[in-house]
Formats: structure tokens, sequence, C-alpha cells
């Protein structure tokens, strides 16, 4: 998988390309542990060619959720694939994490 | 024990074939310098007795060697070896052998030995050696007294021998033999004490294989018998009344898993069935899912200070609330459980079930002669590490009827892959399987899935854990 980071001003879009698994996983974390990320008011996570995320990969943004939630950055998902989005629903995180249909809303959010 | 003996005898073959090539390795080179050696004194015109003593020691030598190779434990014996066959084949008056510890195998305090030197006096030989920049490798001094930097010192050694210990990547150390007498070591000598090196160089090599070798079979064993441990933890007599009938299967993709189920009796014909699947695979995911069986069996204890009958044991959303909080302190950061809890009761004809985030069970309505995927929402265990859990987990009632059919499953059957290799076999083809054999008995419909999913991935390894239990209702038997 690759992780491609577009910064603005205020916001990160992180592009993720492939599938999120456990190895993959290690490339994401490294990229949300930075700790000038939180500098960021919003990090947004395109996910249009995410193709598969399996329990390792939700377990990166799982860590990370308190520690953007306490440094006030907001994390929104976008242009996710349905079987991604059931993954994140049936785990019940949908309730959890901002998700969005596309990029203008993920910007609004 | 078992392991142990296990592990020994599996071990052997290997070991005692090494050892074996690296003797026929050693022997060949040795036999050849003894054959074509010309006798030690070229001078001599018929061979003396004491010419031939050297090659009777050479033998003995040999036979020493040969003897480490087959015997030898440990590092130390066979460079003690080395240093004892060297110093007898070229008959030096002393000797010590100084290893790299790191490379050589041995410990620190082993790192130099000697014979008929002190300490002191070796070290300062080495010193000087050092000082005097003498070439690396193999080579050999006729007369100390006359080499830059030892002029005039009047050495009790005149001749000295240095051969290094090669490996195939690493230098293990070096040899230093040494003669009173001037001119006393030539290239013969040199030869055959490098078929000596290169031999005890072969065997401490070896005796590292062996080392890793058994390491990795111990781990091999190890696991195995975690295997063992945890398939004890899954149980085998699935409960069994006249109003149900259940039919459970259990595939980890490694020696162990993460995932699990369980059952539990409760007062009053009431059933509690857990399923449950811990995130990641392997060893990690095996340690949690023995703890979830033990959070299991402990919240579902009676409370005895419960008002009602009901409240005595606790409902599927508070169990789960309390099992968040027990794991909170236990499961790393990055890790989570998904689990669903139902509590069947057939004195009331209905069950009651809240799902963590796990997989929506699967459901056959018999009166309605419809298959359905429970939707209901709830999170997985371990994401919110706070009270505010309980918000995200809700307790759903639903009735049941005889001839219905439940099943329950993880993530491991639904995204088995097959086809190209990436399709999923997926809920929708679980539900179709449902729809065909919802009227058989609960072990057939768990076979009819299971033969459908492994003809879905026939040739792809599973990738993930894979559990399946299918409940099915009947209308209870007046007990005989």
């Amino acid at each position: 998988m690759k992780v491609t980071a577009q910064p603005t001003a205020d916001t990160l879009t992180l592009l993720l390309d492939g599938e999120l698994d456990a190895s993959s996983a290690i490339v994401l974390d490294t990229e949300l542990a930075k700790p000038d990320i939180l500098d960021y008011r919003k990090v947004l996570i395109d996910c249009s060619k995410l193709s598969y995320i399996s329990s390792a990969g939700l377990g990166v943004f799982i860590s990370h959720l308190q520690r953007f939630q306490d440094a006030n950055v907001k994390l929104v998902f976008f242009n996710m694939q349905e079987k991604v989005f059931n993954v994140f629903e049936i785990l019940g995180l949908d309730a959890l994490m901002t998700i969005v249909p596309s990029a203008t809303e993920a910007e609004a959010a | 024990m078992v392991a142990n003996i296990v592990s020994t005898g599996v071990a052997a073959v290997p070991v005692s074939s090494w050892l074996l090539l690296a003797a026929m390795t050693g022997i060949m080179g040795i036999l050849w310098q003894l054959f074509t050696r010309p006798p030690a004194q070229p001078a001599a015109v018929t061979e003396s007795p004491k010419a031939a003593a050297p090659r009777h020691l050479e033998i003995q030598s040999l036979q020493r060697l040969v003897q480490i190779v087959q015997h030898g434990q440990t590092s130390c014996e066979v460079y003690s070896t080395l240093l004892e066959s060297a110093v007898q084949t070229v008959q030096a008056d002393a000797a010590w052998l100084v290893l790299l510890p790191d490379h050589a195998k041995v410990d620190a305090a082993d790192a130099i030995q000697y014979y008929n030197i002190l300490p002191a006096q070796a070290e300062e030989l080495s010193r000087h050696l050092l000082a005097h920049t003498l070439p690396a490798g193999e080579h050999i001094t006729n007369d100390l007294n006359l080499r830059p930097g030892f002029e005039g010192s009047n050495q009790r050694f005149r001749s000295l021998l240095q051969l290094p210990l090669r490996g195939l990547h690493f230098e293990y150390g070096i040899l230093y033999l040494l003669k009173a007498e001037p001119h006393t070591f030539d290239g013969e000598d040199l030869s055959i004490l490098q078929t000596f090196t290169s031999q005890a160089v072969l065997s401490i090599e070896n005796l590292e294989l062996v080392r890793t070798s058994l390491a990795n079979q111990r781990t091999q064993e190890e696991l195995k018998i975690a295997s063992q441990v945890q398939d004890s933890l899954i149980p085998k007599n699935l409960p069994t009344d006249n109003w149900f009938e259940i039919s459970s299967h259990s595939l980890a993709a490694k020696e162990v898993g993460g995932d699990f189920y369980d059952f539990l009796h409760l007062p009053g014909r009431r059933l509690a069935v857990i399923i449950g699947d811990v995130s990641g695979k392997g060893v990690t995911a095996a340690f949690h899912m023995a703890q979830m069986k033990g959070i299991f069996h402990s919240l579902m204890q009676e409370n005895p200070l419960a008002k009602t009958e009901r409240d005595k044991f606790p409902v599927p959303s508070r169990f789960m609330a309390q099992a968040n909080t027990a794991l909170t302190h236990c499961l790393e950061r990055s890790s989570f459980i998904t689990s669903s809890l139902y509590i069947i009761d057939y004195e009331q004809g209905g069950f009651v079930f809240a799902r963590a985030g796990h997989c929506h069970t699967l459901y056959y309505h018999a009166l309605r002669e419809e298959v359905f995927y429970f939707e209901s929402t709830g999170l997985g265990l371990g994401i919110i590490r706070n009270e505010s859990y309980e918000k995200h987990i809700k307790n759903q009632f639903y009735d049941y009827s005889p001839g219905d059919v439940m099943v329950i499953y993880t993530d491991g059957i639904v995204e088995a892959r097959g086809g190209n290799g990436t399709d999923e076999y997926g809920e929708d083809r679980l539900k179709l399987r449902l729809e065909e054999s919802y009227f058989q008995e609960a072990e057939d419909i768990k076979s009819f899935i299971l033969a459908d999913l492994n003809g879905f991935t026939h040739g792809f390894p599973i990738h993930d854990d894979q559990t399946l239990l299918v409940i099915k209702f009947k209308s209870a038997q007046p007990p005989l």
C-alpha cells in the first residue's frame, strides 16, 4: 500500500492506495504517529483507492483515535468503497468516526 | 518431557548427518596431507624412528579431532581439543589461542586458552606482535630474536607459527604456536594445522547450526503445545437438550488463533452462547482469546445479591460493557475484540443478544420462511476504553419458533478468499446456502456451508481463523 500525504495550510490529506493489512499498517502508523500531524486542524483520509482493510489496518486508526480527539484534530474519512465501509460499519466505527461520501463534504466537515 | 524427547529424536537425523559430513571433509583433507607429506626432516636419507613419531602423533590428533566432531558438545571443547592437537602435532613447546567471543561462540572468560605459557607472557608477546605489525593471516617466524621490534630481546621461544581460524563469514580467532629452537616450523606444519583449524571452525559452525535448529524445533514443539492447550479451551462437548441442536466448526489459520466460542448452561433452561474474534492472528491473539474465555466464565456467574431471577446473570449489553472494562488494561492499544453474546431462554421461547462489532447473525425464520441478517449496531471491545462504551452497545430481543436456524460465525468465513484471489466468500453467498439448507439438521447445515466454502477457497491458503456455529431450535420433546 502507498500513503501519499498532501498538506495544505490547516488540512492534511492522506491518500491510501492499495490494501491496508498487517504489513502495510506500519506505513500508515508511522504517518499518523508523527507529532506534527497534531498541528493540523483536520486530517482527511482519502479512501478512494483503498481496496481492503484488515483488522490490523483498523487497529491503526483505533489506536490514534483518542490522541486525535484529545488534540482536537478532526479525522475524516471520505470516498470509501462500499466493501471497506462495511468493515467500519460492522465494527461499529461508523458511529465513532466521521465518514463522508466525498471530498467536498470532507472539506466542509 | 514429551516435547523434549520428540525434539531430540527428530533432530538426531540432521545433526548426525551434518557432523558426518563435517568429519568426512576434515578426514579427507588430513589423510591427503598425511599420505602426501614427505618425512618431517627432508635431510634424513632413511626414515628414522624420530621422524615416524610425529606421524604417529598426527594420527592420534586426527583421531582426537574426529572424536570432537562426533562428541564435541560445546565450542569450548572444540577449541581446547584444537589447541591440544595442534601442540602435539607440531610438537610445540608452548601455545595460546585467542578467540573473538562473539563469533567464536564462547564466553568471554574462555576467550583465551593457554598451553605451557603464562597469560602475562602470551599477552606481552601478542602486544609485541601487534605493535610490530605482523602481517595478518597465517605466518611463520623463524627466529623471533631477528624480528623487527624483538631484536636482542632474547626470547625464550624463537619460532612462532600464527594461524587464524577462519569461518565462512568471520574470523573466529588466532592460534599461536611457539618452539624454543629457531627455524623449527615449516610449510608442512602450517598446512596440516590449517586443516585442523578449518576442521575446528567447521565443527563450531555445525554446533551453531544444530543449536539454531534445536531452538527452531523447540519453538515448533512449544507452538504445538500451545495449539493443544488452545484446543482444550474450545468446547468439545456441545450442550445438548431436546429444544435445540448445535453444530460447530473452528479452524485456525496458524497453530493458534484468535477465534473463540463457548457455551454455558444457565438455570431455568437458559443457554449462554458466546462467539468472538480477537484482532490479529497467532500467539498474541491466542492469549487474548484465552483471556476472553476467562472473562466470559467469570462474568457469567450468578450474582447472589440480585433482586430478581432475571438479574442474576448480566444481560448481554451489560456483559459487553464489563468485558470492555476488563480488557482495557490488558489489550494493546491497536487491538480489539469483536464478540456476540446470546442468552437463549427456552421457557420464554426467545433470546436476547448484543453484538460488539461482531459479524451480523444470519437467521432463518421458519414461520415467515425467510433468511435474513440481524441488523443491529454495536461497537467492538477495546475501541473505547472508558465508561462511555456502554452507550455503544445494545440488547436485541427476539422470539424464536421451532425450526428457526441461527448461524453465528467469524469474519474468517465471509472474508475467505477464492476465485481470482481477491473475491471474498461474502455474506450474500452464506445467506444463499442457508436458504438452500435450513430444513436440514444443524450438523448437515454446517457441513453444507463448509463444503461450499471449501469449494470456493480451493487452492487458497486460509488467511484468517474460521469459526462457524449453527443452532437450530426445535419443538421440545417431553422428557421420557
